[in-house]
């Protein structure tokens, strides 16, 4: 299979730091605010987002709110405020979603929720086995069970009843086919993925372990699937037994080695990107599950083709994740949050994205982490591309040193940033009308090249949390030294000036004075 | 002299935080008066002169905004702060009103040092040399006492400094005093008095001194601000017969500076019960005569009988600190009486009295450009909430963060602090039924103690952890250790110049080191 090919703009160095639950909304918030919006981050008791259902946002990133001089936008995640309550409601309702889909013709898996366990019986005779039972509000693939007989039927209710207690259990007839998960905004399939459940290709020497370790270094690299590693648990260990192998044993080469049986890309399975594959049929039949809900403008379609029925829709996700739509495993990235920004603000379409600009996800909110703040806006977007300057500098330098070079660049008005490159090797780069002077600064700094780089609208110094655990030591240090130093330089003034005009006495402390 | 406790108002007490304590005390004074009353706070970012973002502020009650920097709010017009930042202009001013300012002339650019000299043997001595513009008290030479001394000043201001336009007045003698005037009125005024100890019997002034210091951090805007033993405190030193070893007696007041400024060690007096009737007409006078200036604090040199009084100065944004934290006498609630005067609306608003905001993220996160406008989260509302205090004993590893969910989903407010994934100790305020489900949710955690609790509480639910500090906790405090760090730095590069200096005046006297 191909390599994956992302957008340019979206390199993962910028991308990484917004992770997990954060991503969706960094991409739609980042295409905003490059396109000149105004970016509000805000907090989750803030007045501004009473009526928009969101959930798990008492951490800041995922309320934001793009502007322009006609209008607000508020986001959940990658959701806008042009998705209703209702859609949000209905999408979390699997029966909810079902009828709605039914009375808009839309293909959906037959199927009815059990009151009891003997319903099971009654319902299961109407449909044509074999058969889905899963809970009606589950996501991540929690509480599904697929390709069910008759006989498994009653065994597995009482399992999710147990699991799940009190939730109620849907029984659905079991659809056989490719699934793929697209990405709808407006009239449009903005994007396609079909979802692989967790696998790994042998090369005939590396044991199953090897090949998964090899595997989540490959998805370490990916913005989306760094946070979703393969793990090697009971699951899996089932799924390998089922094929007759360990986590020891050498698969051949070329042999695909499944290690789940459920295709969600949090357990490991793999996004491959599919747009430009898809049948039209399949494209429409999307755009009209959207349509067969109240105000549901933009989301996710969980679409299975059935040899038999065609495309029948088994899910619709108003808050659905597009990360990994834009950073597939295999093929083509395609662009969402441009499509969302499109369709909310279809005047930015003529700005020129300002695509060599980022924000510091961490820096924008701070004030929001620690609950000082309501709303936090992002400084604008430096519009321009920047020239700049690039050095390297082969010397160790503590937290006063880096403090030096950036209150340095604050003072030439430059943009720009100092990374650390390995140990004791540091790559800067500045932007702006005093770049060479302050290039001049930076003692031992070699020039290593011009033109343009990822910037943000300052300079900034990188710093992990753990850079700043460590700074603290050694800032500490620091003064203790400097005050260790003037105290000495103290004591000997006073010398100084109790002996000063005692020439005799101005020989003793000139030995340790100077 | 009599050292009294001062009266501080309560309020205001515990209430400013560590990042506030650094040249911002009217700023965070300011915003917190019109905070505690419901009105919205908004900060944002300007770039200042360094490069560095620096913040700007405003308060809105939905329908009007006001904009403020510091302790000058947007009534105050940009002619009338022209006016205050020139002090030729002012003196046209002052003197156009009647006001009483001291003699004197202004030179510009084109006059000659030489001209500036013959009018001052003119003149007679003592006289005081000041730049027509510069701030702070930067190159302001006062009680000049001859010729000599005279050509000396002159030199450093116009040629050194390379300020050109200055002014020559006659010096008054008497004793400084700043006093605060809104609208017609005085709200305060404070004296700097020169920075002093005051013995025991037992300890030495170097003892004392550092006993004063550990006081003075009591004192948020003097927090900063230690007596620091340099230049000024040797020159005091060696012109005396005292030393650092020196004993002084019980009660005995030794002054170890000359000057007075606040950063050089001075101490703040509240002396507003001092000022007679005329000293405050003319304090009043001076903001009248500059068009479009609400309130200022006005520089008085009055006599020392504390009669009359001539106007020295006029700022547009006078420091708030040693108005509200005196070392003696009252605190005045100048705050207070800003807000009103610009949001009459919201005098008797309820105002949210036991809690603060923490400025520290707002100016992290602005000072790292990730945020260029804060809206600060509303104080909470004053009916219904109690506040407690809670610790939690367990095994709170597995639990913390689905705790930390449930409390940030209540509407709680004030500090969580997470102890080695084993002790909890939080204080909160919120409603009694939301304190009770606290209880409650710790009880599944582990063992609880709940008592009452009184103080200023952080008007968020802060959440710390201290076996994971967050990348905000991290930040900040190594920004605060870095400004440290800087201040430390500093003194030390003053003390090794000095030194260096004094060892090269020897080498010179004695021809040897």
């Amino acid at each position: 299979m191909n390599p994956a090919q992302w957008p340019p703009h979206l390199p993962a160095a910028v991308v990484h730091q917004a992770q997990g639950p954060l991503l969706c909304g960094y991409l739609i918030a980042l295409e905003g605010w490059r396109r000149g919006l105004t970016l509000q981050f805000h907090a989750h008791r803030s007045d501004e987002f009473a009526d928009v259902p969101f959930w798990y946002a008492h951490r800041p990133g995922r309320l934001f709110t793009l502007s322009d001089s006609k209008r607000t936008v508020r986001f959940f995640r990658s959701r806008g405020d042009g998705v209703s309550r209702d859609a949000v409601e209905a999408g979390a309702d699997k029966t909810l979603t079902k009828q709605y889909l039914h009375q808009a013709d839309v293909p959906a898996p037959r199927g009815s929720l059990l009151e009891t366990e003997a319903d099971l019986a009654v319902e299961a005779a109407k449909l044509a086995g074999p058969f889905v039972l899963k809970v009606n509000d589950g996501s991540f693939g929690r509480g599904v069970r697929t390709n069910l007989s008759a006989d498994e039927l009653a065994g597995v209710y009482r399992e999710l009843q147990q699991e799940h207690p009190g939730e109620p259990v849907l029984l659905e007839e079991h659809i056989e086919g490719p699934e793929y998960r697209l990405y709808v905004v407006g009239e449009h399939v903005a994007g396609a993925v079909r979802r692989d459940p967790a696998s790994v290709t042998g090369d005939g020497h590396a044991t199953v372990e090897e090949l998964v370790a090899r595997k989540n270094d490959e998805r370490r690299g990916n913005p989306r699937l760094a946070t979703a590693l393969i793990k090697l648990d009971a699951a899996a260990e089932a799924v390998l037994q089922g094929q007759g192998l360990k986590l020891d044993s050498r698969p051949s080469a070329g042999q695909v080695v499944a290690l789940r049986t459920q295709s969600n890309v949090s357990l490991g399975g793999d996004p491959v990107d599919v747009l430009d594959q898809l049948p039209d049929d399949m494209k429409q039949t999307a755009v009209r599950a959207l349509k067969a809900f109240p105000e549901f403008p933009h989301g996710g379609v969980d679409i299975i083709h059935s040899n038999e029925r065609g495309p029948v829709v088994l899910e619709v996700n108003p808050t659905a994740q597009i990360a990994l739509m834009v950073f597939p495993m295999h093929g083509k990235g395609r662009d969402i949050p441009k499509a969302i920004v499109d369709y909310y603000f279809p005047e930015s379409k003529q700005h020129t994205r300002a695509s060599h600009a980022y924000f510091h996800l961490q820096d924008s909110l701070m004030a929001l982490e620690t609950g000082a703040a309501s709303a936090s806006e992002v400084p604008v977007c430096p519009a321009e591309e920047p020239e700049g300057i690039h050095w390297v500098l082969e010397k160790p330098l503590d937290a006063a040193a880096r403090h030096q070079i950036y209150v340095e660049a604050m003072e030439r008005r430059l943009y720009g940033w100092l990374k650390p490159k390995g140990t004791d090797r540091w790559h800067v780069f500045a932007a702006g009308d005093e770049a060479e002077a302050f290039g001049a600064s930076l003692p031992g700094a070699k020039e290593a090249g011009r033109g343009p780089a990822f910037i943000t609208p300052a300079f900034r110094v990188y710093d992990s949390r753990e850079d700043l655990l460590r700074d603290q030591a050694e800032v500490t240090t620091l003064i203790g030294r400097t005050a260790a130093a003037r105290r000495r330089t103290e004591q000997t003034l006073k010398l100084l000036r109790t002996t000063a005009g005692l020439p005799g006495k101005l020989k003793l402390f000139s030995k340790r004075g100077t | 002299m009599i050292q009294t406790k001062p009266v501080w108002l309560s309020h205001l007490t515990d209430a400013v935080p560590l990042a506030a304590k650094d040249k911002k005390i009217s700023l965070y004074t300011i915003a917190l008066e019109g905070w505690r009353r419901g009105l919205e706070l908004t900060f944002w970012s300007i770039r200042g002169e360094d490069g560095e973002f620096q913040l700007r502020y405003q308060l809105s009650d939905g329908s009007n905004v006001h904009q403020f920097q510091g302790s000058k709010g947007d009534l105050i017009t940009d002619e009338a702060e022209a006016i205050c930042d020139d002090k030729s202009r002012t003196n046209e001013a002052m003197r156009a009103h009647g006001v009483p300012v001291p003699h004197g002339k202004t030179f510009t650019e084109a006059a000659t040092d030489e001209a500036v000299i013959a009018y001052a043997k003119d003149k007679g001595f003592p006289l005081v040399l000041k730049p027509t513009n510069a701030s702070g008290g930067k190159g302001v030479i006062v009680n000049i006492r001859d010729e000599a001394s005279f050509q000396k000043a002159v030199t450093y201001v116009r040629q050194e400094l390379g300020l050109k336009h200055v002014i020559v007045e006659q010096f008054v003698e008497g004793e400084e005093c700043r006093v605060m005037v809104l609208d017609g009125k005085v709200l305060g005024a404070v004296q700097r008095r020169p920075a002093s100890v005051t013995g025991d019997g037992k300890r030495s002034i170097a003892r004392l001194i550092e006993q004063k210091n550990e006081d003075r951090r009591e004192v948020p805007h003097l927090y900063h601000r230690p007596i620091k033993l340099d230049r000024h405190f040797y020159t005091t030193m060696h012109a005396s017969d005292w030393t650092l070893r020196t004993v002084p007696k019980a009660g005995e007041t030794i002054v170890v500076k000359r000057v007075s400024n606040i950063s050089a060690g001075g101490d703040p007096v509240d002396v507003t019960d001092l000022l007679s009737e005329k000293i405050k007409e003319t304090a009043i006078r001076a903001a009248e005569a500059v068009p479009g200036l609400p309130h200022c604090g006005v520089d008085l040199m009055v006599d020392p009988d504390w009669e009359e009084a001539v106007v020295i100065e006029v700022n547009t944004k006078p420091g708030l600190g040693s108005h509200l934290f005196p070392i003696t006498g009252m605190s005045r609630d100048v705050p207070r009486a800003l807000i009103d005067f610009y949001f009459p609306a919201s005098a008797d608003a309820p105002r949210a009295d036991h809690v603060y905001f923490d400025l520290g993220t707002i100016e992290a996160a602005v000072k790292a450009a990730g945020a260029s406008r804060i809206t600060v989260a509303p104080a909470p509302e004053q009916t219904g909430t109690i506040q407690q205090s809670f610790t939690c004993e367990g095994a709170l590893k597995q639990d913390k963060h689905e705790l930390e969910r449930f409390m940030k989903e209540l509407t709680l407010y004030g500090t969580v602090r997470v102890v080695k994934n084993k002790t909890l100790y939080a204080t909160l305020l919120g409603t009694p039924e939301e304190l009770q489900a606290v209880k409650q949710r710790l009880e599944e955690a582990g063992t609880v103690t709940v008592s009452e609790s009184s103080g200023m509480i952080a008007a968020e639910l802060v959440w710390h952890d201290n076996t994971r500090p967050s990348f905000v906790e991290a930040y900040i405090k190594r920004r605060q250790l870095l400004e440290e760090w800087k201040l430390e730095e500093k003194a030390a590069a003053r003390t090794a110049r000095e030194a260096a200096g004094i060892r090269t005046r020897l080498k010179k006297r004695f021809g040897r080191r």
